[in-house]
């Protein structure tokens, strides 16, 4: 135990020195390392907030349906969700944190609210979405029976009424789950300055994905997490549902697409143009197209044809959520490279290349950092929250044949 | 039992009062600085406008440099842009001028997104940003249909900062220097109609420097003055997007917005 603890004393403290250092170059240098112009003024970090955002958001839907309909064969997925979520929130928040260009000021949204901005609403949200999360980890994790000896007093009304408090929670943790990512597709559709954004499809198509990529989420920690048990019957289901949405989800993407094109307007038309033959086609035909519906879909196949072998499904969850952050990258930047007025890029920059966005090489480097402490963080907390390291590693399902997975 | 019940229901009511509670109130204090902020002098006797006359304007930018001098703006720091076209074809080709500020919309969009409400209408018709409140979020930049925000990246012609760049210069009637403590620094900065020149009774900066005298500056409320007449007879830019611009123009400039993005790239132009 104290040799595990000395370990983790050792990452915490690399990790530390780490965000420092980048800390201070972010503070000395601002935003001017960044790929960023002030025609693409959002670009790789606001896509990861969007995407982990999503995750959480997917992640603590499938909890709450767990919960609220009792699902109990898929109990400990639902545990580990919902702490995953956590987790996924604060890595998204963290991207935002560092997007943003006065970094000590973040604090201020909550003392200087503007009531017309949807993300002065948004950030409100956030914080009261990372409370429901907590809230409900803590009382997850409560005994159920409670012992005179140990607890205080105040406790023994929790544990008593611990599964309704959960409940009623959750209830009102769902709409708000679906507020805070169908405010961030929000954010986008309110701005009517850029055609491709506004539309109110794009909230649901938010939504959907982030559903989408929690669902993968959970198929993908089975695999991950060896000693996770889980039922065939129940993976099954996922797996139907997994299929479901992401037919679902690109049903509303290529809707999206296919609207903006067949209207002919210039902006909603050149940005078709970007992703399809432009400078972003990459990005959509491989990324988006080839990894996230061919490749997900072939895999799919795979898995559903030949004997349910697991690790198909596992890896067509994972090609998903690939195919996912580029849905988020491919209608974010592309989007700000519209001209809004004809020439002003030209004249703005005295060349064509202005309105092209490529993350910069720092932009990828304290996206790595952030992403890979939140994992960090991410595997110390679950050997310390006692029902997800349960779930991960100890508790049996009862009925259903149990099935270790790969 | 009855006990729990009890618990639960007062479980429930009590979040769902305390939730519309805390939006009611929030609703309400917001709706009463509005108020304040925008509306208490709304009779006010100046509003300010500015007609640009596009058949005038010879795209020799000397606004842009006369508004780079006055506002000490960096690299990339687009106030004023004349936007640059070529229409026609040989023999008979033309070249048309464009230039774009900021709108200081009546119905601003980067006002609406702005999450702390650094950026503001004022009563006099120019939309403003507080630099100590802004925090850089850059979502007025995405909202302005006009591009006529630019972010603060802290870059300088040279480094360090020569003695222009370093001089002190003023802008919403406060001074700065450019230096690393400069509050415009990584927050969003756009043209204010030169709002410092204007308390001292003088013209925008652009406006003075006009060679072709292609832009009136003044009071629109006043139905007496130069530019509430040509205001009568003028367009906007994007006026299907309700922004209702207090920059207008006049003269010939047809709209072809995205359409050099789309001809590019289906005729690889
Ligand atoms: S032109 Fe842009 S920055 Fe200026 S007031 Fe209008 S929306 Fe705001
Ligand atoms: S960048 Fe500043 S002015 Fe613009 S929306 Fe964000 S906080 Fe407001």
């Amino acid at each position: 135990m104290r040799k595990s603890n000395s370990i983790w004393w050792l990452v915490f403290s690399i990790l530390v020195l780490i965000a420092f250092l980048l800390m201070y170059i972010r503070i000395n240098q601002g935003l001017s390392f960044t790929n960023l112009n002030n025609l693409v003024g959002w670009g790789l970090w606001v896509t990861f907030y969007v995407y982990f955002l999503g995750i959480s958001v997917g992640l603590f839907l499938s909890y709450g349906l767990i919960e609220i309909f009792n699902l109990e064969k898929y109990r400990d997925l639902g545990r580990v969700a919902l702490y995953s979520s956590m987790v996924s929130l604060l890595v998204g928040l963290f991207f935002i944190l560092i997007d943003i260009g006065h970094l000590g000021r973040f604090w201020t949204v909550f003392i200087n609210r503007n009531v017309t901005s949807v993300l002065s609403w948004e950030l409100h949200l956030y914080v009261l979405y990372f409370f429901v999360i907590a809230v409900l980890l803590f009382m997850d994790n409560l005994p159920s029976s409670w012992k005179p000896t140990n607890e205080p007093k105040r406790i023994k009304w929790l544990c008593k009424n611990r599964k309704s408090i959960i409940k009623y929670i959750t209830y009102f943790g769902i709409p708000l789950a679906i507020a805070v990512h169908g405010g961030t597709g929000a954010l986008f559709a309110v701005v009517k300055a850029r055609a491709f954004w506004n539309s109110a499809i794009f909230p649901v198509i938010f939504l959907t994905s982030a559903t989408l990529s929690g669902i993968s989420a959970i198929i993908f920690f089975i695999g991950f997490f060896k000693k996770l048990k889980y039922s065939i019957g129940s993976l099954r289901n996922l797996s139907r549902i997994f299929f479901i949405l992401l037919i679902f989800d690109n049903f509303l993407v290529l809707l999206q697409l296919f609207i903006n094109y067949y209207s002919d307007i210039n902006d909603r038309v050149a940005f078709i143009n970007l992703i399809f033959l432009g400078d972003y086609s990459k990005s959509f035909w491989i990324g988006q197209i080839g990894i996230g519906v061919i490749l997900t879909v072939l895999l799919f196949c795979i898995y559903f044809y030949s004997d349910q072998k697991f690790l198909y499904l596992w890896l067509s969850s994972i090609t998903c959520l690939i195919g996912i952050w580029f849905i988020r990258m491919n209608f974010i930047a592309p989007t700000l490279s519209v001209p809004l007025i004809d020439g002003l890029a030209e004249n703005m920059y005295r060349s064509n290349e202005s309105f092209k966005y490529t993350p910069s090489i720092m932009e990828w480097i304290y996206s790595y950092f952030i992403i890979i402490s939140g994992t960090i963080i991410y595997i110390f907390g679950i050997n310390r929250i006692p029902n997800v390291r349960d779930a991960l590693f100890r508790r049996k399902i009862k009925g259903d044949d149990i099935e270790q997975n790969i | 039992m009855e006990d729990k019940k009890l618990t639960r229901k007062k479980l429930l009511i009590t979040s769902l009062l305390g939730t519309l509670g805390l939006v009611a109130g929030e609703l309400i204090r917001s709706s009463n600085n509005i108020e304040e902020e925008s509306d208490k002098d709304d009779d006010s006797s100046v509003k300010y406008g500015m007609v640009i006359d596009l058949d005038r304007c010879i795209g020799c930018n000397a606004c842009t440099i006369a508004c780079k001098q006055e506002n000490n703006t960096p690299p990339d720091m687009n106030y004023n842009v004349v936007i640059e076209r070529e229409e026609g074809e040989f023999p008979h080709p033309k070249k048309k001028f464009l230039p774009r500020i900021c709108m200081q919309c009546d119905k601003p969009p980067c006002v609406k997104v702005c999450p702390v409400g650094a950026t503001k209408k004022l009563n006099n018709g120019i939309v403003t940003i507080d630099y100590e409140k802004c925090i850089g979020c850059r979502y007025c930049m995405t909202a302005c249909p006009y591009g006529a925000r630019s972010f603060d990246f802290g870059e300088n012609y040279n480094t360090p900062p020569n003695s222009f760049e370093s001089t002190t210069y003023a802008e919403y009637d406060q001074f700065y220097k450019r230096d690393k403590t400069m509050p415009a620094l990584n927050g969003v900065r756009k043209c204010h109609y030169c709002s410092h020149r204007l308390a001292e009774g003088k013209l925008p900066a652009c406006v003075t420097a006009c060679l072709g005298k292609a832009r009136t500056f003044g009071n629109l409320n006043d139905p007496e003055s130069e530019v509430s007449k040509l205001a009568s007879k003028s367009w906007s830019l994007k006026d299907n997007l309700g922004t209702k611009p207090r920059t207008m123009y006049i003269g010939e400039w047809k709209e072809e917005r995205g359409k050099r993005c789309v001809n590019q790239i289906v005729y690889g132009g």
